[in-house]
């Protein structure tokens, strides 16, 4: 009784388990996963990484009024007459400062004000979270303490194989919605082009029936060998119009049938989608950041091929107002649309590619045995 | 024979671009069956075959070589100049507002204004050498070497091996960032040539990671093979066989090539090459062990933040030998093993959900997938021992020739011989209930 208990409940515990897996590697669960995976980066960089932004700031800060204290008392204490020795100092304490500004360059200062810009909000982090996971890595805010840069490897480990699933399971799914519709699409055209055909043939039918009235009418008045040769001539023009008709929809709907099975988005298509997508980017990014043309599509390229550069990035975006926020939010929405609807595109093109190559190897092959 | 692949030498787009090569896995497979088909059928000449492997490989790699040298070339030729332009516009930039700040600040000591005046015309002019500095140091052009008297013509950043490093780091997605296109023509043709060369680079490396995995389990087949024959000899006078257990040797035979590779050895190579990479590159550029670790899988799983880079242009081929390979490895790893738990898993979540309502005949009675697999699971506790003495006396049975090339076993197999096996054992079950 207690064993058969005991097993009745951990069996009911497996099968939670179970249930909570399958839901998680479904399609909803997993958008879900991957939006609190990243949402989780980004609590832990904000927390890891923000305290050392403030601190390198600050550095610079207090270098830059040491300068200026420096200067001034070279300039209050020394000789009036004596200005070489003047440009001495002056000169060796603009450079010291030069020194403390590159190496906090190096550190991670970037110039901006401390307490009124930083890299490490909320929205920053998630989006150098999504970077990290899909392999994009702009660079310019990168991790710089030793638990950051740790963190950002042990973030890496499980988020890379996790946002290559959500590509491939949403890659997928969106293929089989993009064949769906274009299924549909051509569907439609046939049923316009039958629907046509139809009008036409109706249009030949009443005309027939017209030419076969006024026929009737002559038969009354003629004699019997011209009321014989008219007959026959319309019958056989009637014929030969319907079957001609008749014929042209039935292979209109042998080619539509062959379409539908054969099934394959065409890869021009593919292209399109692709560019249509990257020129919705352009403009986005041209009318916030001022960019050119050219260079806005290179972003987006760049982003998208997960290559990421970092030369460009959404600058005015780094910072505490609520419209920078959200352009950080519309970035990433877009980074990660834009890579699903990548995987979309390769699924599509890698189907047509693959069709082609074993058409292509049937003909080596059969060229082949020609030779043999 | 070594492996087997294609015929056909490899054109660019064929694999899927920019995602790992997990599809690729389905068409080599393919393409195996139909050369084993072929070979089978008309044997041909051992020299012709391994000419035709071996062209396909070189010729791949040696025109991803002849294609990465010649952007070099070019991204050369269209940043140099504007790198000395922007260098030499902000070095004098630079001079000249120094040369005004000290002038003004030495007539304002002259004319003797008051302190509060001249203590804020010093910080507006610190901060405009602050803000100078920072721009100058953003356009990646002027280090502080530069603006030393004499530094100007140092270390410019579009040399030959620079732009190499630039362009094998593009194509492979990894990007740092430390050197990037900044004219529109640099800009244009780095798109276009990362549009034809990233799948290029991609299936040059897809196939030197395929090559790589081979290998490796070639070579755990072998130390495999060895340690059986070690072991077989303890058991040689155990020689019983029927066809049942013939059947099922050959099951268990399959599914344990499936899962040769055990994962631990996978994660070790792995480790052990970043930890390599991250000993040389520590010794070659001073960087401590962590930083170097830090960039190696940055680097590997092509990230690339650029925020560490390597510095010493002498071993910049030694570090692009470095990070091909690696990737390669990274390649090899993810189609030997990730690629295999993430499909598991998903497989796992999404047959569950679909098995769950499903119904099995067995034995006349029907019943509920997860109640058939519960069963199962009760009878194999119960029978474990007898399962155990099954595979001891099966060790010895007959091994078919060409077991190492039955690598690959479709999730559809594998299901049909998990249930099998299942419904093997609740068989057993019942027979040993029966003669109870």
């Amino acid at each position: 009784m207690g064993r058969r208990h005991r097993r009745s409940k951990v069996t009911r515990v497996v099968n939670l388990v179970k249930k909570i897996i399958a839901f998680f590697f479904s399609h909803i669960g997993l958008c879900a996963l991957v939006v609190g995976y990243a949402l989780l980066g980004a609590v832990i960089f904000k927390a890891v990484e923000g305290p050392h932004e403030a601190e390198i700031q600050e550095l610079v800060k207090s270098a830059r009024e040491k300068a200026v204290d420096v200067v001034w008392n070279a300039t209050f204490r020394v000789n009036r007459l004596d200005s070489k020795q003047w440009k001495k100092t002056v000169l060796d304490e603009v450079k010291r400062f030069k020194t403390v500004c590159m190496l906090s360059i190096r550190k991670g200062y970037d110039g901006k004000e401390y307490g009124k810009q930083a890299q490490w909000t909320f929205t920053g982090a998630f989006l150098y979270s999504l970077t990290v996971i899909t392999t994009i890595g702009y660079g310019n805010t990168a991790a710089k303490t030793y638990i950051g840069k740790t963190l950002t490897m042990l973030y890496a480990i499980i988020g890379i194989p996790l946002m290559l699933l959500f590509l491939t399971n949403i890659g997928d799914v969106m293929a089989k919605i993009f064949r769906f519709l274009y299924a549909q699409s051509i569907r439609l055209k046939f049923r316009l082009i039958l629907w046509h055909k139809k009008r036409k043939a109706a249009k030949i039918r009443r005309a027939n029936s017209l030419v076969s009235r006024l026929t009737r009418g002559h038969r009354v008045k003629a004699d019997s060998s011209v009321d014989s040769f008219g007959l026959g001539a319309g019958a056989d023009v009637e014929d030969l119009l319907t079957a001609r008709v008749e014929m042209e929809q039935l292979e209109v709907r042998e080619t539509a049938a062959a379409q539908l099975e054969s099934m394959t988005v065409p890869i021009s298509l593919v292209v399109f989608t692709m560019l249509g997508y990257l020129g919705v980017g352009t403009t986005i990014f041209k009318v916030w950041e001022g960019w050119t043309f050219l260079e806005s599509f290179y972003f987006c390229f760049i982003s998208l091929t997960t290559i990421g550069f970092g030369d460009k990035f959404p600058s005015t975006s780094v910072s505490n107002t609520d419209e920078a926020q959200e352009k950080l939010v519309i970035t990433s929405i877009y980074l990660l649309f834009g890579m699903a609807l990548l995987a979309m595109c390769f699924n599509l093109a890698q189907e047509e590619v693959q069709n082609k190559t074993r058409w292509i190897a049937d003909k080596f092959r059969s060229k082949e045995d020609d030779d043999d | 024979m070594p492996f087997v692949t294609s015929h056909l030498p490899y054109t660019p787009g064929r694999v899927g671009m920019f995602t790992r090569p997990m599809h690729q896995r389905h068409y080599h497979r393919r393409e195996q069956d139909q050369n084993e088909n072929d070979i089978t059928s008309r044997p041909m000449a051992t020299w012709k075959t391994y000419a035709r492997i071996i062209l396909a490989h070189v010729s791949l790699i040696v025109l991803s070589v002849v294609y990465v040298g010649f952007g070099a070339f070019l991204f050369y030729q269209l940043e140099q100049p504007n790198e000395v332009e922007v260098r030499a516009r902000n070095i004098e930039r630079f001079n000249i507002h120094k040369r005004q700040m000290i002038e003004h600040l030495w007539e304002m000591r002259e004319s003797g204004i008051g302190q509060h005046v001249v203590e804020d015309l010093a910080v507006k002019y610190v901060d405009n050498v602050t803000r100078i500095l920072f721009e100058a140091f953003d356009t990646h052009c002027i280090g502080a070497k530069h603006l030393r008297p004499g530094g100007e013509d140092e270390d410019y950043n579009w040399t030959y091996m620079t732009a190499l490093f630039f362009t094998t780091t593009l194509l492979t997605t990894i990007g740092y960032g430390n050197l990037t296109p900044v004219t529109g023509r640099g800009k244009l043709l780095c798109i276009l040539y990362a549009l034809f060369g990233v799948p290029l680079i991609l299936i040059t490396v897809a196939d030197i990671g395929k090559f790589l995995s081979e290998n490796i389990v070639q070579l755990y087949t072998w130390y495999r093979k060895l340690r059986e024959k070690c072991s077989k000899q303890k058991y040689s006078v155990i020689s019983s066989k029927d066809d049942k257990n013939k059947e099922g040797d050959l099951n268990l035979d399959h599914l344990e090539n499936y899962i040769s590779i055990p994962i631990f050895l996978i994660v070790a190579i792995l480790l052990s090459y970043i930890t390599f990479g991250a000993v040389v590159l520590s010794m070659w550029e001073g960087w401590d062990f962590f930083s170097g670790f830090y960039f190696s899988f940055i680097t590997m799983t092509t990230v690339g933040f650029g925020d560490i880079v390597p510095l010493k242009r002498e071993y910049y081929i030694l570090d692009l030998c470095y990070i091909i390979i690696g990737l390669s490895i990274t390649t090899m790893c993810i189609d030997l093993v990730g690629i295999q738990y993430i499909r598991k898993m998903h497989y796992f979540g999404r047959a569950i959900k679909d098995a769950r309502f499903a119904l099995v005949n067995v034995g006349g009675k029907m019943v509920h997938v997860p109640d058939l697999m519960r069963y199962a699971s009760v009878l194999q506790q119960k029978y474990g021992q007898k399962k155990t003495h099954d595979t001891i006396i099966v060790k010895g049975a007959y091994a078919p020739k060409d077991l190492s090339k039955i690598r690959f076993i479709d999730f559809g197999a594998l299901a049909s011989i998990e249930s099998w096996q299942s419904l093997w054992s609740i068989l057993t079950g019942r027979t040993q209930e029966v003669h109870v």
